[in-house]
């Protein structure tokens, strides 16, 4: 009990609040600069601002469970993932006049599963190390989305200006972020949830309880490529059709919003709530200095210092977790 | 008491890991040191004009550019970590070289500016990924944004300029230094390479470095300064990645603070082709050298049989798999038990 009372405060607190908790409250800090800085973001602005922070947050969320299962797990194609499936609406499906809704959407759900099964094997059963094979396909897939469309283009049915309608009460696309983050609750009540934070700790240890490391593994892959689905076609809507080259550049981003939520990129900690969380601060610190009409220059040169800031403050938070 | 010793000691000795497979080891060095080798037979087989000088050391240029940049990410591989700021550096180095140049700054004056910020940047990368155990992946993205956002406010966007002639002489195929008929970048790069491997092999910050990569908590035990290692390793990273970007200046011209892009995954695929594990600890920069060799041979044949720039990019990611697999496959986690 002394050993409690002599510890000090913010040590108690930091290890009483879950991982997330850093994350949301400098979100809501960036909410008041936000509002404070534009007056129309509390009178309906924020849908907006959800609507251009969804496709990162999607693919922030489809990182999260490849980072929970350790052994440096990591997907480098996310990006790519959700731009070739925004190619494959708009230059296979569309052409053909495929687009209905369902078709669509069991369309891209199906092309991120393909590619997630792809990764999944080759860190899981090929066993190669995950940056390199997600590099590989990276490359693999980002290739080919610009080899079968070379120019953008701006065609869509008309459903899907659904996902971008900001007339409800909410904006239809967090229908979608909550719909994705509702299959993970439901999956965080059995026992691949525990199963996926051991194997992510401590493999070894995990393997030797009779865990199927593998298998877990393999699910955490495919889970991910699905999700990076899901956030493909989300971005096609958003972006009002498909342009090949845009996806790749979200992947870095969805790592750095998986740090920036708390979760650790050594797996084990966090989930996918914390991916989304580091997501929307990720979005809302570039669209607070795009606010205040810095140049671009300065933009990318201030997102540089506050990415860092931000990491910093959220390490020490954690060295303050695990001191003892 | 030496009966005592010995029992004391025997348990550790059990425990320790069985020594490594010597064969398979050896098999799988052999084939990354050939493997530039089989690459070249083939390229001269279906590329004939590569068979040339002009063609061998345009290659070499091509070579040295890649190689240089690489040197920053092996040694941070090797440690354990990542940089993802060197293509920020090397566009950094290639905007402030022709900037300046263009303002009528002398030629060491601006060099010296260039290593300045290298080591700045360096520093940085190798504090801040020390503190608190910060991974080095997220740090350098910052990193990266920062200076590239640094540079085009300091020059305000107005990235083009000039370089001195013998820059553009050091990439040129045709050109040569102290009259040996090879282009100065090349012999820039074989320097470094000689003096990379010389630290890696010869000093004691070789061996720290593959001390900290690993296992850093014996490392720190065997007084090994963490800190001090990163920070050395992500400047000479930085410094060896700016020589890059002032190389890349002698062949446009022109400058941008985005030439160094595709150099962010291109200096990986080098390492990992190279067979340098990026779990840290093992590895050398003279694997990453063979890796550079084969990726820029296997480009230059993937563009002589007309193949466009995106099927080369399928192309090489499916050459990194086949590659890996190979011989660079993790064990499976019941053999790390």
């Amino acid at each position: 009990m002394s050993a409690t009372v002599a510890t000090p405060l913010l040590q108690t607190v930091a290890r009483k609040v879950p991982y997330f908790v850093p994350a949301l409250v400098a979100v809501g800090v960036m909410l008041l600069l936000t509002a404070s800085e534009s007056e129309t973001f509390l009178d309906g602005g924020w849908k907006l601002v959800l609507v251009y922070a969804s496709p990162l947050v999607l693919l922030a969320m489809a990182q999260a469970p490849v980072v929970l299962s350790g052994g440096g797990g990591l997907d480098l194609s996310v990006g790519p993932t959700a731009g070739l499936v925004s190619v494959v609406i708009a230059a296979v499906l569309i052409p053909r006049d495929l687009s209905v809704a369902w078709l669509v959407i069991v369309a891209a759900i199906l092309t991120g599963a393909a590619a997630g099964a792809v990764n999944a094997t080759l860190v899981t059963l090929v066993r190669i190390p995950p940056i390199i094979a997600t590099l590989a396909t990276y490359l693999v897939f980002a290739g080919l989305a610009t080899q079968v469309l070379g120019a953008p283009t701006g065609f869509l049915p008309e459903w899907m200006s659904w996902f971008t309608s900001v007339d409800g009460v909410l904006p239809n696309v967090l229908y979608v972020i909550l719909g994705v983050g509702l299959v993970w609750l439901l999956l965080t009540r059995t026992a691949y949830w525990r199963n996926l934070l051991m194997v992510g700790s401590n493999d070894r240890a995990a393997y030797t309880a009779g865990v199927n490391v593998t298998a877990v593994r393999f699910l955490a892959y495919l889970l991910t490529g699905v999700m990076a689905g899901v956030a493909g076609l989300v971005l096609t809507a958003v972006l009002g059709g498909a342009d090949s080259t845009v996806g790749p550049t979200y992947t870095l981003q969805a790592i750095a919003a998986v740090a920036l939520g708390g979760l650790s990129l050594a797996g084990g900690r966090g989930g996918l709530f914390g991916a989304a969380v580091g997501a929307v601060l990720l979005f809302l610190i570039q669209n607070y200095l795009t606010l205040t009409e810095a140049s671009s220059f300065e933009l990318r040169m201030a997102y540089g210092v506050v990415l860092i800031v931000a990491i910093v403050a959220n390490g020490a938070w954690d060295r303050k977790r695990k001191a003892r | 008491m030496s009966t005592a010793i010995t029992q004391g000691d025997a348990p550790v000795a059990a425990a320790s890991p069985p020594p490594p497979k010597r064969r398979a080891v050896r098999a799988s060095s052999v084939l990354v040191y050939l493997s530039p080798v089989a690459m070249f037979v083939v390229l001269t087989l279906t590329t004939p004009g590569v068979l040339s000088t002009t063609g061998v050391m345009s290659l070499l240029v091509l070579a040295s550019v890649l190689g240089l940049a690489a040197v920053g990410q092996t040694w941070a591989v090797m440690i354990g970590g990542i940089d993802l700021s060197i293509p920020a550096t090397i566009g950094m180095a290639n905007v402030l070289v022709t900037t300046l140049y263009a303002e009528g700054w002398g030629f060491g004056r601006i060099v010296l500016l260039v290593a300045v910020v290298s080591l700045a940047i360096g520093t940085a990368n190798g504090l801040l990924s020390s503190l608190f155990g910060l991974h080095p992946l997220v740090v350098t993205l910052g990193m990266a944004s920062l200076v590239t956002g640094s540079v085009l406010v300091a020059t305000d966007g107005n990235t083009g300029g000039d370089v001195p002639g013998f820059v553009t002489d050091a990439v040129s195929p045709v050109g040569s230094l102290w009259g040996i008929g090879v282009p100065a970048a090349v012999v820039l790069w074989l320097l470094t390479l000689a003096v990379v491997l010389a630290v890696e092999r010869r000093t004691v910050f070789g061996r720290r470095l593959y001390a900290l990569g690993s296992n850093e908590r014996a490392a720190r035990l065997a007084l090994v300064r963490p800190v001090m290692i990163r920070v050395v390793v992500y400047s000479v990273g930085a410094l060896c990645a700016s020589a890059a970007g002032l190389l890349l200046a002698g062949f446009s011209g022109g400058a941008s603070v985005s030439i160094g892009d595709p150099y962010l995954f291109s200096t990986i695929t080098a390492v990992v082709v190279g067979g340098t594990s990026l779990l840290g600890g093992a590895g050398t920069y003279a694997r990453t050298v063979a890796g550079v060799l084969v990726t820029t041979m296997f480009t230059t044949l993937l563009v002589g049989l007309e193949i466009g720039p995106n099927m080369q990019q399928v192309m090489l990611g499916i050459a990194i798999l086949l590659l890996i697999t190979v011989y660079g496959r993790d064990r499976h986690v019941a053999q790390r038990l």
